[in-house]
């Protein structure tokens, strides 16, 4: 990918407004490599329901008929790509599955009736530390091109970027576990009071409510006190 | 929070330059078993750290918490004389260009979920406040492909240089990032404050 290509590429994802832009952009830009279709989401938990999977759809689409049998024969659990990007930081080339009969499976099989002969699944962070998946696929992509993986990298992850840009939709951590003693420091926090307050409150020593102030800041990842409230609010660990 | 530590200051800061490579022996050496930078005094010292080298050093209350170093890309740098093979194109070479290198944060000091630690927020902070201040626009990076998304949600716009290749057994793709007052607003943003990131602890830097 040569800079000044990617330099126009960037401008084209900037100026987008839609979601719809987004996925036509990206569609183009990957269709040097024979590219037909793409498809982004986090990982849905295994026993999710189709409606919570399709919660998962960051964008893209799949050619039509497939995303009713993957979800009519709960797909999900079966899927090699998904277990790859729950457990691998590096790109999937679909074809490698075929190495490894364990992958060998009906999934991959029928996604080739439906003209997903090649595909690559793409493993990103974003900024509030979920896990994505991208994956590109088309009947005739050229996997043996070096430049590929990179290149649908980029592509990729200025797509996602962009879809969450337009959607002003922010993908935070699911889940934050905090301690009994976690929860009551940060209701008394959130109420005003001092770590001298708690310390009395709680019976426990200054040095110590500190302490749970720190691990809930690193849990929280909060600058201090405010930020701390603010964030647990968002995330419903406050009432 | 972030202190510049160069050629100009580094005397003054002996016991903090001393954190620096205790701090980046563990996480280079010991951390990611990167051994040829092993050395018998478990100081992890190279030829980079030289008089155009900028150190920008985390510290809170005097204990090293964070670190990066900046190296100019108009003298040799990690990427040009090291990994040059990491590069297709021409190897940036202006004085709007650093390289982004040996960047560290203590473990205790990591977020969990793999978000954006705040000491990984005020390092980034640290590089565009800096850059603003001195006409620098863009950094190499040479970094695992798995984190572009988040650079470019973080309003920097990212180039690749070449492909992705893997080096003792990671993925490493050399980019250039650019950045400019909107990368550092949305730094600030998701921090939750604009509050500096360099706070320097000497009045003596020039």
């Amino acid at each position: 990918m040569k800079l000044q290509e990617t330099y126009d590429m960037v401008l084209r994802f900037a100026i987008c407004q839609t979601e719809e832009q987004v996925s036509q952009i990206a569609l183009k830009e990957a269709s040097r490599f024979g590219v037909d279709y793409y498809f982004a989401g986090t990982i849905p938990p295994e026993d999710s329901t189709p409606t919570q999977q399709l919660e998962h759809v960051i964008g893209g689409s799949w050619p039509s008929g497939w995303g009713e049998r993957y979800f009519k024969h709960n797909y999900l659990r079966t899927d090699p790509t998904i277990e790859h990007v729950r457990s691998n930081n590096s790109p999937l080339i679909w074809k490698n599955l075929e190495k490894s009969p364990r992958f060998r499976n009906v999934v991959m099989d029928e996604a080739r009736d439906f003209g997903l002969n090649h595909g690559i699944t793409i493993p990103q962070f974003s900024l509030d530390g979920v896990k994505i998946g991208i994956s590109f696929a088309g009947q005739n992509m050229d996997i043996a091109d070096p430049k590929l993986q990179t290149s649908l990298t980029v592509i990729g992850a200025y797509t996602v970027s962009s879809i969450l840009r337009v959607l002003q939709r922010n993908y935070r951590s699911e889940i934050i576990n905090l301690t009994e003693r976690e929860r009551e420091v940060l209701y008394w926090i959130s109420e005003g009071k001092t770590s001298r307050d708690i310390s009395a409150i709680l019976s426990i020593a200054k040095p110590t409510v500190e302490k749970h102030f720190t691990t809930l800041q690193h849990k929280l990842c909060a600058q201090n006190r405010t930020h701390a409230v603010a964030e647990a609010m968002r995330r419903g660990l406050l009432r | 929070m972030i202190t510049i530590v160069n050629s100009n200051n580094i005397h003054q800061f002996g016991p903090e330059m001393e954190q620096v490579y205790k701090l980046r022996n563990q996480v280079f050496v010991q951390e990611k078993g990167w051994a040829n930078l092993a050395r018998p005094d478990n100081r992890e010292i190279d030829q980079f750290d030289n008089a155009d080298a900028v150190h920008m050093l985390c510290l809170i209350d005097g204990n090293l918490v964070g670190y990066q170093r900046m190296l100019p890309t108009t003298k040799p740098y990690l990427l040009s004389s090291v990994y040059p093979q990491l590069c297709e194109d021409e190897l940036p070479n202006d004085s709007t260009t650093w390289e982004w290198t040996r960047y560290a944060v203590l473990k205790e000091h990591r977020a969990r979920g793999r978000i954006l630690s705040p000491v990984a927020n005020h390092l980034l902070s640290a590089i565009v406040e800096w850059g603003l201040q001195n006409n620098i626009t863009s950094v190499v990076i040479e970094m695992q492909p798995l984190w572009l998304l988040r650079l470019v949600q973080l309003h920097f716009r990212v180039f690749p240089l070449g492909i992705a290749q893997v080096i003792d057994g990671e993925e490493v793709l050399a980019v250039q990032a650019f950045f400019d007052a909107r990368t550092l607003s949305r730094l600030q943003e998701v921090r939750g404050n604009s509050v500096p990131s360099i706070t320097q602890i000497s009045s003596m830097v020039g």
